[in-house]
């Protein structure tokens, strides 16, 4: 998984003034934490969240979570795979997704591996999550998969609202869906940044699930709960994940996505000066490399055209749907605040004309 | 598809055959897209393309020969059969869909040529990611440059000239007219892409076809013809194709055969280590018992495999679990193998002996569970199993070979009352293996957990072979609170099928193993045995 990379990189966690409560926390996990859900479980807005923690600092965390009340059941361990060319000859890699690794029982002394923990108020939720939550993880070169149902039980467990648990049970399939995809699609009014969870493998969103929608009125009602309870634990870092969540995107499917920051947005065009790539386990680095030469992008149906300031191609990105993980280029403003409004950009609308920056409107 | 002779006579039977089936692909393409939406732009672009052809008669039979088509044809077939036109509407699809305008365009251009006088009334078609818009079967493209990718572009011919009214620098190309050959990739990229860098247009051999079917690994007996199962790995697949792609080239350029297979060990040993055979010739091998001669053989095979493992640098994960399973059995891959094996029994056998313990009578495998009665067997159609579950075997490259319980884990989700009526017809069909596993799925997916274990214990103790039942069974186990045993099933799971199938599980050995733990007393026997034999394996300092 890499890390944030961009201009919207935030600084380090252990650098911010914060509450104890949270401090605790994010001294063990400094990295690839989840603040933004521990900070919700403190105050009770989240039942159960599932995290990593290496197995050094395992009795810390649990010691941590008892001072606050919370009860922390551990599973197996996670190793991730670095290096994806040990993929090749895994049995069912097919169905590996956004976790590849490999999996080791939790007595195992793993250098580098991370215990998977869940945390929460009431043990025999905790317990009852843990057991739904099941990662699909390689076992003895297999991979090893749990019923499709746990995920629903665990997305439960979670606290995810219903209407997203359905989504998820419509078109979470890797081989022919995508789920972001169907998030902007079924937009009714603006994009909200609270329901912008394309970053959550940083731990820095409102949102640490899936939205039925980008517009999702259950996710906006949860998530701007957590927000207020953040900036009481830390108002810098509260900031920053408004600043993350709260720009316009360009996602292709739940591995890819790219925030933009000055940038302005009209329908499947953004020209911009900045660009953040989303923590990924696939992350596109040659795309990425690519935006950050442009200034603008064109969405053109099953094309991404990046201009330069000079309005000259720099790269045109082919954006497959025949695939597993199928691509579909789509911009999404989560930039809404009530007195400035941003039109809906259309799904790769297929922007007719060859333009050039400057042409295009403004958001 | 067969292999084509390189002769006149045998290319043109070939293009024949493409200009027949390019067509029907059309008209079928032509038919799915009205079905989906008789009015939607993409229907009425296949029905312009249809009148086209029509019109250009035998003009167009460069275009339905031209093997961009037949790969067009493919990738929105596929994009169709995968759902795109109500999933993913946008995007790529929408992009497959508008080809057809530009082979409207090439259609209507050969038939102007072939007829002076016919009429090519200006239209819009967009170009490719490079800025081209290539209209095939007539040699012909117009580069708009790049800053045109995927642009709509107005067309207009004029005495017989294309022009691009709103493309000033536009240029028109002549293409390299494409070689006579094709190549039936059914649309999959790995064995396109292993017959060389661009095997549409330069393929140096009439006929690559790549056929699929069932796993017949030794029937590629023709030159040029590589016979690829489905299932089989990627990798397995391109080296198949590789080679008779190259020896196609090699045909027809006289030029010696290159291949890369130097880097890479006996085929026949590469089959059976990918095809993960090495627990079945083991099973072979272990019980061949009074045969002495095809256990001899069975174990030079298994020798010379164990030495490639250890000459091998760097092995995969079932690459090393193969090589540790053979170790086990004697063969460390390091000696030349004795005409009978050596075999080195490991210490759970003895001990499973000293405490009374009795071996399994050898019995066939079950690989499937048919249907009993036209119900069940409609039952298991609509859960994708319409020719009964297929067991899972270790040997077998599958990660999961039973899919009822995700299509009913589905059908709860996204249809609750159908999934309740399809719990209650299970009550009322007669019993049998089949129809217990889709029960135990249903006490699952209700939360009945213990009730699935039962069912799934009792099915293992016929089927102890089934990985996906042996998953299914450490699931129910993990949410009746057992995750340390069900983590047994899970990272142990080799050894917990070898043990199943080996061993007769009876209380009292198992108790005398110290595996009998008094929480099981209340489960009924088959879970009660199941859970031994895990608590067995975990507590065994000898496990591997």
């Amino acid at each position: 998984m890499i890390p944030i990379i961009g201009d919207l990189k935030p600084p380090s966690l252990l650098t911010l003034e914060m509450s104890d409560a949270l401090r605790g926390y994010v001294n063990i996990r400094p990295e690839h934490g989840q603040p933004v859900c521990f900070a919700a479980l403190l105050a009770g807005l989240k039942p159960v969240m599932d995290d990593w923690v290496s197995q050094d600092r395992l009795d810390e965390l649990v010691e941590v979570c008892r001072q606050r009340g919370l009860a922390v059941a551990a599973e197996v361990q996670f190793e991730a795979l670095s290096d994806q060319g040990r993929l090749d000859g895994v049995v069912g890699r097919e169905t590996l997704t956004t976790t590849r690794a490999v999996g080791h029982a939790l007595a195992d002394r793993v250098a580098g591996a991370s215990v998977h923990v869940f945390i929460g108020a009431d043990r025999r939720i905790v317990e009852r999550t843990r057991a739904a939550g099941w990662y699909p993880l390689i076992i003895g070169g297999r991979a090893m998969n749990k019923p499709w149902i746990d995920h629903l039980w665990f997305g439960d467990g979670l606290g995810y609202p219903r209407c997203c648990l359905d989504a998820f049970a419509r078109n979470n399939n890797w081989t022919l869906n995508n789920m972001p995809y169907q998030a902007y699609r079924s937009v009714r009014g603006e994009a909200s940044y609270l329901c912008n969870s394309l970053m959550r493998f940083s731990g820095l969103t409102w949102a640490a699930h899936l939205p039925c929608r980008y517009d999702c009125q259950a996710t906006i009602e949860a998530a701007g709960r957590v927000r207020t309870e953040m900036r009481r634990h830390c108002r810098e870092l509260a900031d920053w994940i408004d600043r993350l969540c709260a720009v316009p995107y360009l996602v292709l499917n739940e591995w890819e996505a790219f925030a933009f920051s000055g940038a302005s947005v009209s329908p499947g065009v953004i020209e911009y000066s900045g660009v953040t790539i989303a923590p990924s386990n696939r992350p596109d680095l040659d795309l990425f490399a690519a935006l950050r030469r442009g200034a603008s992008l064109r969405i053109r149906d099953d094309m991404v055209v990046i201009f330069d300031k000079g309005g000259t191609v720099v790269h045109v990105e082919h954006t497959a749907a025949d695939q597993f993980a199928p691509r579909i280029a789509c911009t999404v403003d989560f930039r809404r605040t009530p007195s400035q409004p941003v039109p809906r950009t259309p799904c790769a609308a297929g922007d007719a004309s060859p333009g050039r920056p400057g042409a295009a409107g403004t958001g | 598809m067969s292999a084509g002779t390189g002769t006149n006579t045998g290319v043109d039977e070939v293009l024949a055959t493409v200009r027949g089936l390019t067509l029907l692909r059309i008209e079928w393409l032509r038919r799915r897209l009205g079905a989906l939406d008789e009015n939607g732009s993409p229907a009425q672009a296949m029905h312009e393309l249809s009148n086209a052809l029509k019109q250009a008669g035998e003009a167009a039979d460069p275009i339905l020969t031209d093997p961009r088509v037949g790969a067009w044809c493919a990738e929105l077939g596929n994009l169709l059969d995968r759902g795109a036109g109500t999933l993913l509407p946008d995007g790529h699809f929408r992009a497959a869909c508008r080809r057809a305008e530009t082979l409207t365009l090439s259609a209507r251009l050969l038939r102007a040529r072939a007829y002076p006088g016919s009429d090519v009334p200006p239209c819009q078609v967009r170009a490719d990611r490079t800025g081209q818009i290539r209209l095939p079967g007539t040699w012909l493209a117009a580069d708009c440059g790049a800053e045109f990718a995927g642009c709509d572009v107005t067309i207009e011919v004029l005495a017989g000239s294309v022009v691009l009214p709103g493309v000033p620098h536009s240029r028109l190309i002549t293409e390299r007219a494409p070689l006579p050959g094709v190549v039936a990739s059914h649309g999959d990229a790995v064995d396109a892409g292993q017959c060389g860098a661009d095997p549409i247009l330069h393929a140096r051999s009439p006929v690559v076809a790549v056929e699929r079917g069932p796993d017949r690994p030794r029937s590629a007996a023709r030159p040029g013809i590589a016979v690829a199962p489905a299932t089989a790995s990627a990798r397995w697949r391109a080296a198949k194709v590789a080679a008779a792609a190259a020896h196609l080239r090699s045909s027809a350029s006289g030029m010696a055969l290159l291949t890369e297979s130097a880097a890479l060990p006996p085929p026949g040993l590469v089959d059976v280590a990918d095809a993960g055979q090495v627990t079945r010739l083991l099973e072979l091998f272990e019980r061949g018992g009074d045969c002495k001669e095809p256990a001899a053989g069975v174990a030079i095979v298994l020798g010379e495999i164990a030495d490639w493992l250890a000459r091998a640098g760097r092995l995969t994960e079932p690459g090393e679990l193969a090589r540790d399973r053979l170790a086990s059995f004697g063969f460390e891959g390091t000696a030349p193998p004795s005409g009978t094996g050596r075999r080195r029994a490991p210490a759970w056998r003895t001990h499973w002996l000293s405490a009374g313990g009795r071996w399994r009578q050898v019995a066939p495998r079950v690989t499937r569970l048919p249907a009993a009665g036209a119900e069940l067997d409609g039952l298991l159609a609509e859960l994708g199993a319409p020719d009964g579950v297929e067991v899972n075997a270790l040997a077998d490259e599958r990660g999961r070979a039973d899919q009822t319980i995700d299509h009913l884990s589905l059908m709860s989700a996204r249809d609750p009352e159908r999934f309740a009526a399809t719990a209650g017809r299970l009550g009322s069909l007669p019993p049998s293996p089949a129809r217990d596993l889709l029960t135990g799925h249903v006490a699952y997916i209700r939360e009945h957990f213990s009730v699935a274990a039962d069912v799934y214990a009792s099915l293992l103790s016929d089927l102890p072979h089934d990985i996906d039942l042996w998953r299914d069974f450490a699931f129910a186990l993990r949410h009746m609170g057992e995750v340390e045993l069900s983590e047994v099933a899970l990272f142990r799971l080799p050894d917990v099928v070898e043990r199943a199938s080996a061993c007769q599980l009876e209380p009292g050995p198992l108790a005398a193993m110290h595996a009998e733990a008094s929480r099981w007393r209340t489960a009924s026997s088959p879970v009660r045995q199941l859970a031994g034999l895990l608590e067995w394996i975990r507590l065994d300092p000898d496990h591997r």
